[in-house]
């Protein structure tokens, strides 16, 4: 028994993990077959949460801020990996002073998304915000718009938003990247005459494919997450009329309540969770695998 | 050392009585103009000798329900809280859970009108001290409409008149406040009590119209219509922005409840403004007044300190309080006999409208389309927005509500 | 690695110097306005201020309380951050270096949490601060950023620990040190540099979070500062000034962790704590 004595530094991690993270999802599950408003007595029925969701009465709401997710995904890995790698490849030429510009780049990824949403909110005020106040002054009136007030532009603002806070995480994550290919195959190319253009696509991009992938995946997962931003720039309703309401607006809709909440409960809210938790477990799943491939590999 | 001991046991003596005697009673809101009013309520309270402090805290107004009533079944609720009305979803759901004590008996309703109390009461048991009355309609800026001659408008068409005098003089005729949801069905809710009118929602209530009625239909379109005279790009402001154009006098009117006044004038104290109710379609119908009961305090059924609370609900209940309410905060206060402070116009005016041409009929918030879900309130929310979005017709939204409604209302379920 | 010649050398100039100003116009613009008046944010927004208004930050600082604010985020953030750190590390090491039956499922179990939207678990962890009566309360916070900082901290470290070195290790079993010992005696400190990327990544994360508290918190005195700004941008909608203010005030504490251990920390990031 002895030979097990390290195994109690393993149990706080493995302890609070299952109690907070683990078990919550699970217990998700078996929530989702009860109607029950947070408190008082629990009632089965059955898949009828699921029924009213995916083809009843919530079933419209659901889709469209599914929908919004989706949309968020797709836009936001766009808007992160072409950039992203643009600049890792401009930075990874190591010219003198470029240094700082990291810097530059990743902060702000340390300001509070609130913060943020809050901040844009303001600049992007349609008469006094400060966007708009540029696009007059160099003459592009034409983009001076309510860009948070109309259901076309809103949603495609909070992703622009969104993307401005998160690119320098990914510039810095491909640079890393691109660092890591072996010199002496770029040098070889060189010398065989190939140009920094074909370096770049032929011999390092190849090389990126793997990191792209693996934080792609994480970029949908994350997607899931997505709520302190359009909280705080266009509330809990995912205004206007409803064209930015993502899951994660939803789901803090059914589950707490609060204005504008057609549907009230813990049991149905469960019941949220566990289809994204659906959706998302087979990303998961394949992530993990690969991840713990390249883990065993040796890194 | 025995010396340094009986000082401390001293000093413990002396302090104990203070720190037994002085209780803190919690309260939480949703309104922010409130804060001054509170102190000085514990000031008044502390003058009469009771040890009694006041912890107010204020959620935004569009979280404070779901905060409230999760926080409740954490059991880390305040000792009051600010309640809604009834009929209402809101309301209902901490009566429902048990939340709220009927004050009856315990706390002096005498200086509150049936209606006022009737708000907040079901089958004769009160659930909490209304604190006041809002009234809501149009406010107009009255330099402007001297400057272009303009009076106060008897009917709908010469109220889109006015609008377009305005325009043609470059002046923006009305603020709205796209962004925020509940004031756009706020808006329609005012509307709609001079048109269609008072009588007809009367007629509704009871299953004797319908939303799908042209009526109805025919004011979804001409509010509609009225957005070519809102100010550029109001899907996007917010009524803090209202606040600022209109006390800077960047447009003529807002569709506003009576309680905007406060922050107009902090922000520009020379500005002249008046209030006037929707004017009707058609001549015979009467103009009237949207009001409602704006909230109650409500005492919290497992409060450990019912007795402290007790005594700040019962100061609530006084004349002195709600001259104090009244003079704080700039609104109408729900305690009968009150005089408007003369200084306050708009609440003289205001005060005197709510008496004379209230709606009897409404179906915003204080009404039975209120007590389910969803509620008319839940659908103008966002089709109200779609509507002006030119993302859905006004026939459709208004099939939306009769359609919405239907799941749940008694009288249209047949 | 890319050589560039003269002309491209200008071109990824002008590219990365429009993307640092894009970065920090905003920013900048955020501060510039915080010490104007609101009358001047409206009227002159891209002048400098006429006078440099300090008073907006003092009022700022009164009317929001943040004082309160930053005492419970410091408190939550340090607490979580140091819990984070001992709870993951240890546990990487058992992890790296022992061989144990069902070692394979218990890593593969814990990386999961990677592959999770946590916040989606938020139903069951409010009832299970409520029944332990942790609602309000910021110890409750506290258990929740362990628990959540824990999948991505383990493996970070998981890759650590296995690139150093044994040798030292080996020499100090041989003089009778336990798994402990050697893990808290000659690991961690070789561990600093690994240890301080973990931690700055919690750091953003745990000092930025606004859900948990939305949820868990209630009270005013337990606010966290995304929290007090949400209401303080509920309370003064229409006070520029203070607001820009309040902005700056909540973004500063990051700024300055962030500058110092700016480095460091992309050093970290850069030479692939993240694969």
């Amino acid at each position: 028994m002895r030979k097990y004595s390290f195994l109690w530094m393993l149990l706080p991690a493995f302890i609070l993990y299952s109690v907070f993270i683990a078990y919550p999802f699970f217990s998700s599950l078996g929530l989702s077959f009860y109607d029950w408003p947070g408190i008082g007595p629990k009632k089965f029925i059955g898949l009828a949460n699921y029924k009213n969701i995916l083809s009843g009465f919530m079933s419209s709401e659901f889709y469209n801020a599914l929908w919004h997710n989706v949309v968020f995904f797709i836009w936001s890995l766009i808007l992160s990996v072409v950039p992203g790698l643009f600049f890792a490849f401009l930075l990874a030429a190591n010219m003198k002073g470029t240094g700082w510009l990291k810097v530059v780049f990743f902060f702000p990824n340390t300001l509070a998304i609130v913060v943020v949403g809050f901040l844009w909110g303001l600049l992007l005020n349609p008469q006094w915000g400060l966007i708009n106040q540029l696009f007059r002054v160099v003459g592009l009136d034409f983009l001076a718009k309510p860009w948070l007030g109309d259901t076309k532009t809103a949603l495609p603002t909070i992703i622009f938003v969104t993307a401005w806070r998160g690119l320098g995480f990914y510039i810095l994550i491909y640079l890393a990247a691109i660092l890591g290919v072996d010199r002496e195959m770029i040098e070889a190319a060189r010398i065989d005459g190939a140009s920094e253009l074909q370096i770049a696509s032929r011999i390092i991009l190849p090389h990126l494919y793997s990191i792209i992938a693996t934080t792609s995946m994480l970029k949908f997962i994350w997607t899931f997450n997505i709520f302190d931003i359009v909280y705080a720039m266009e509330g809990t309703q995912g205004g206007p009329a409803g064209s930015t309401d993502v899951l994660g607006t939803l789901f803090y809709r059914i589950a707490f309540g609060g204005l504008g909440a057609s549907q009230v409960g813990m049991g149905l809210g469960a019941t949220v969770v566990t289809l994204i938790f659906l959706i998302v477990l087979p990303v998961s799943i394949f992530y993990v695998f690969i991840v713990e491939k390249r883990v065993e590999k040796g890194e | 050392m025995a010396k340094k001991l009986s000082i401390v046991l001293l000093l413990i003596a002396m302090l104990s009585p203070m720190y037994a005697q002085q209780k803190t009673v919690s309260i939480w809101g949703w309104r922010a103009q409130d804060v001054d009013v509170w102190k000085g309520v514990e000031a008044a309270l502390k003058a009469k000798g009771e040890q009694i402090s006041i912890r107010y805290e204020v959620f935004p107004p569009t979280e404070y329900d779901s905060k409230l009533l999760v926080s409740l079944q954490g059991g880390v609720g305040p000792d009051i809280m600010y309640t809604r009305r009834l009929p209402g979803a809101r309301t209902q759901a901490l009566l429902d859970n048990g939340y709220l004590t009927a004050i009856n008996g315990l706390v002096d309703l005498s200086n509150f009108d049936d209606v006022s109390l009737s708000f907040i009461s079901t089958d004769n048991k009160v659930w909490g001290v209304p604190f006041a009355n809002q009234i809501i309609g149009i406010f107009y800026n009255k330099a402007i409409f001297d400057k272009y001659k303009l009076k106060e408008p008897q009917t709908w068409d010469e109220m889109v008149q006015i609008a377009e005098t305005l325009k043609k003089n470059g002046v923006t005729p009305f603020f709205v406040t796209g962004k925020e949801a509940w004031i756009l069905a706020m808006q329609n809710a005012m509307v709609g009590v001079s048109y269609p009118g008072d009588e007809w929602i009367g007629k509704l209530t009871v299953g004797k119209a319908k939303f799908t009625d042209p009526e109805y239909v025919n004011m979804l379109k001409d509010l509609n219509a009225l957005k070519k005279y809102y100010q550029k790009d109001f899907m996007a402001n917010t009524s803090a922005e209202q606040d600022v154009a209109f006390a800077m006098e960047q447009a003529a009117m807002v569709f506003y409840g009576v309680w905007g006044n406060t922050n107009w004038l902090k922000m520009n104290p020379d500005l002249k403004f008046d209030y006037f109710p929707i004017p009707p379609k058609d001549k015979n119908v009467p103009a009237r007044a949207y009001t409602y009961m704006d909230g109650a305090y409500g005492l919290n059924n497992t409060s450990k300190n019912k007795e402290a609370a007790l005594k700040v609900l019962n100061y609530t209940g006084t004349k002195t309080y709600g001259e104090l309410f009244s003079s704080t905060t700039g609104e109408i206060t729900a305690i009968k006999g009150v005089t408007m402070p003369a200084s306050k116009p708009i609440l003289v005016k205001c005060y005197e409208k709510m008496t004379t041409i209230a709606a009897k009929n409404r179906y915003w918030v204080g009404s039975p389309f209120d007590a389910g879900t969803p509620s008319v309130y839940n659908i103008l929310e966002k089709d109200m927005q779609s509507m002006y979005l030119d993302q859905m017709t006004p026939e459709a939204l208004a099939k939306r509500l009769q359609d919405g409604i239907s799941t749940w209302y008694p009288a249209f379920k047949k | 690695m890319l050589k560039f010649n003269g002309f491209q050398k200008v071109l990824a100039w002008i590219f990365l110097l429009l993307l640092a100003f894009a970065n920090l116009y905003p920013i900048g613009i955020m501060m510039l306005s915080s010490f104007k008046s609101t009358k001047e944010i409206f009227l002159e927004p891209f002048n400098l201020p006429s006078v440099w208004r300090w008073q907006n930050y003092v009022s700022a600082w009164q009317r929001a309380d943040f004082a309160t604010y930053f005492k419970n985020s410091v408190l939550v953030t340090a607490l979580s951050i140091v819990s984070i750190i001992i709870v993951s590390s240890m546990a990487a090491y058992v992890i790296a270096r022992f061989d144990f039956k069902f070692k394979r499922g218990v890593y593969l179990y814990m990386l999961a949490g990677l592959a999770l939207p946590t916040r989606l678990a938020i139903i069951p962890i409010f009832l299970i601060m409520r029944n332990l009566h942790l609602l309000d309360k910021l110890s409750g916070l506290v258990i929740v950023y362990t628990a959540s900082g824990i999948a991505f901290s383990v493996f970070l470290l998981v890759n650590f620990f296995k690139n150093l070195p044994r040798d030292i290790e080996d020499s100090a079993k041989i003089d009778g040190a336990g798994p402990f010992r050697i893990y808290w005696q000659i690991d961690l400190p070789l561990l600093k540099p690994a240890l301080v990327t973990v931690a700055m990544f919690n750091f953003i994360d745990v000092w930025n979070d606004f859900f948990f508290p939305l949820i868990l918190l209630s009270s005013k005195a337990k606010k966290t500062v995304p929290l007090g700004l949400q209401a303080f941008f509920g309370e003064y909608t229409v006070e520029w000034d203070v607001l820009f203010a309040a902005l700056n005030i909540s973004v500063l504490p990051i700024l300055i962790v962030f500058l110092i251990l700016s480095k460091q920390f992309i050093a970290g990031l850069t030479e692939g704590a993240l694969k």
